[in-house]
Parts: structure tokens; sequence; C-alpha cells
């Protein structure tokens, strides 16, 4: 399901907005995933607190969305961009590629609560198509 | 059985009580033939539902979502035994509407994106936590009966 040049115009139009306030979303995100998700909480056993006051979340929170920012800015080269980050997941966080999609959730999410007249459902398509694209360069690496 | 606590039952009462029952379930359904249009399958007699714009301004969409959310108000209501409440609904969409389980999560997905969009920082992350569960919670209640 690759993107096409509709999806890609609208996933620049809406990161164009949220590149801007990367930490706020990116703590929201995360702490949304570790809240409504307990499982995840698997891989933050060393995070003192993981609610979305936390100075860890919100650091962790906002590396998440540059690495985003950055797979939008070579949306043509994801899995290029992406590159040295899955050889990370894979072999030194070892997250189950299955969590992928639950904080692919709490981002739209996130969008959806921050800017409510621009995730329209044609942008929310392309994001959920953009995130799948990102979870599968990621997990590329693992086998 | 269920476990809640009083704070989840109230984030869950408390929404529930805002949400318009006819325009979010409309937004969660046209999001759902939008962003997983393999699900358009299970609507062919709706007419046009053949792009985006189509979907939105589809009157049958919109009834249906209403249809749909109204069944979500049923749930809380009988959110303390659901699996049992839910048994008829359960069976219809299994050996009458031949629906795939799967989809039930694509729909909570939207349902939840829409409830954030409607009610923004109101949406906690302890609300939406609490909503999550109580998707999942209607979601395990509909697949129970398939087999």
């Amino acid at each position: 399901m690759p993107l096409t040049d509709a999806d890609k115009t609208h996933v620049r139009s809406i990161w164009s907005k949220a590149s801007g306030k990367a930490e706020e979303l990116g703590a929201q995100a995360l702490a949304r995933m570790l809240e409504a998700f307990p499982n995840t909480k698997t891989y933050f056993s060393h995070y003192s607190d993981l609610s979305v006051k936390s100075g860890q979340v919100h650091v962790h929170g906002k590396k998440i969305i540059d690495a985003l920012t950055d797979a939008v800015n070579h949306i043509d080269d994801i899995t290029g961009a992406l590159s040295a980050l899955s050889t990370k997941h894979a072999h030194t966080l070892r997250v189950d590629p299955a969590n992928f999609k639950i904080l692919s959730h709490t981002i739209l999410v996130v969008l959806a609560l921050y800017f409510p007249a621009d995730f329209t459902p044609e942008v929310h398509l392309a994001c959920d198509k953009f995130l799948a694209e990102v979870s599968y360069a990621l997990a590329e690496k693992y086998r | 059985m269920v476990h809640w606590t009083d704070q989840e039952r109230h984030a869950i009462t408390t929404l529930w009580a805002k949400v318009n029952v006819e325009e979010v379930g409309a937004q969660a359904l046209v999001r759902l033939l939008v962003v997983y249009p393999w699900t358009q399958r299970y609507f062919a007699s709706f007419g046009n539902i053949s792009n985006a714009a189509a979907i939105a301004g589809n009157a049958k969409v919109h009834a249906h979502g209403k249809t749909v959310l109204k069944s979500v108000g049923d749930a809380i209501a009988h959110m303390d035994d659901l699996s049992h409440a839910f048994t008829k609904l359960s069976k219809f969409h299994s050996e009458t509407l031949h629906v795939d389980p799967d989809n039930f999560k694509h729909f909570g997905d939207c349902l939840s994106i829409v409830l954030a969009a409607t009610f923004g920082t109101a949406y906690t992350p302890d609300v939406h936590a609490a909503w999550q569960k109580m998707i999942a919670v209607i979601i395990s209640a509909l697949s129970k009966q398939y087999h």
C-alpha cells in the first residue's frame, strides 16, 4: 500500500504543524501508549515516572517525533532514512514489532486531538499509511 | 467479568454524557470506510461510497454511524456484564453479517480518534486509557459468539 502523491502532500502538511510541537506531542503519544496499553510499559522499566509530566517521557517523546520528522523529510526513502534506527531497534532495543502499531495509534490520536480541523479522514488515511511504512522500515533489520 | 475502577467508570460515563451520538457515530464510520477501504465490502447497499467526499455525504453512512454509536451506549449501560448483554449482537455479526472481527478493532481506533478530535484536552491520558479499555471490552464481547 505505497504512499500516493496525495498521501505525501497530506503528511507533509500536517507534519509542518506537528514538528513545531515535537516534545509536547511526543510526550502525549508516549504517555498515552504506556497508560492505555500497559504491556508496553515492559520496555520502560528503567523510567521512574511514566506519566505525561515525566521528564524522561518528554525527552524520549521528542526523540520519537524528531525521528518521524526525518522520515517525513525523506518520505521517498523511509527505509534509508530509518536504517540506523532499524538496526538499533532490532539488535539493541529488541522491541517486539507488534508494538509499533500501538504507538502509531496513539500518535494518530494526538494528531487528532491537537489538530482536529486539519486531521480530516483523508489526512488520517495518509498518516496511517505513513506510520505503517515507518513501522515496516523499523522492522526491516529484525531477521 | 471486567473489573472497573471508579475512575474508569467516571471517565467513561462522564464523557459519554457529552457525546453527540449522531455526530460522533457518523464521523467514526466515515473514517472507517475512508481509512480502511476494504470495510466498504459490508456496505454495498449504501449507494455511492466510492470516494471520501461521497462517504462523508452519504445519508445511510450517517444513519448507520448513529446506530453503531447507540450500541456503544448500550455497552456502557451494561459494562459490568457485557459478554452476556451482547450475546445476540455478537451472533448477529458472526452468523448474519459475517463481519471479520479484525474490523471491530479498526472501528474502535476510529472512535478513539474522533473522541480526541471532538473533546481535545478533555480527552486526557486517563480518560483516553479508560475509553481504550471500554473499546477493548466491547470488541471482546462482540467477538465472543464467533465459531
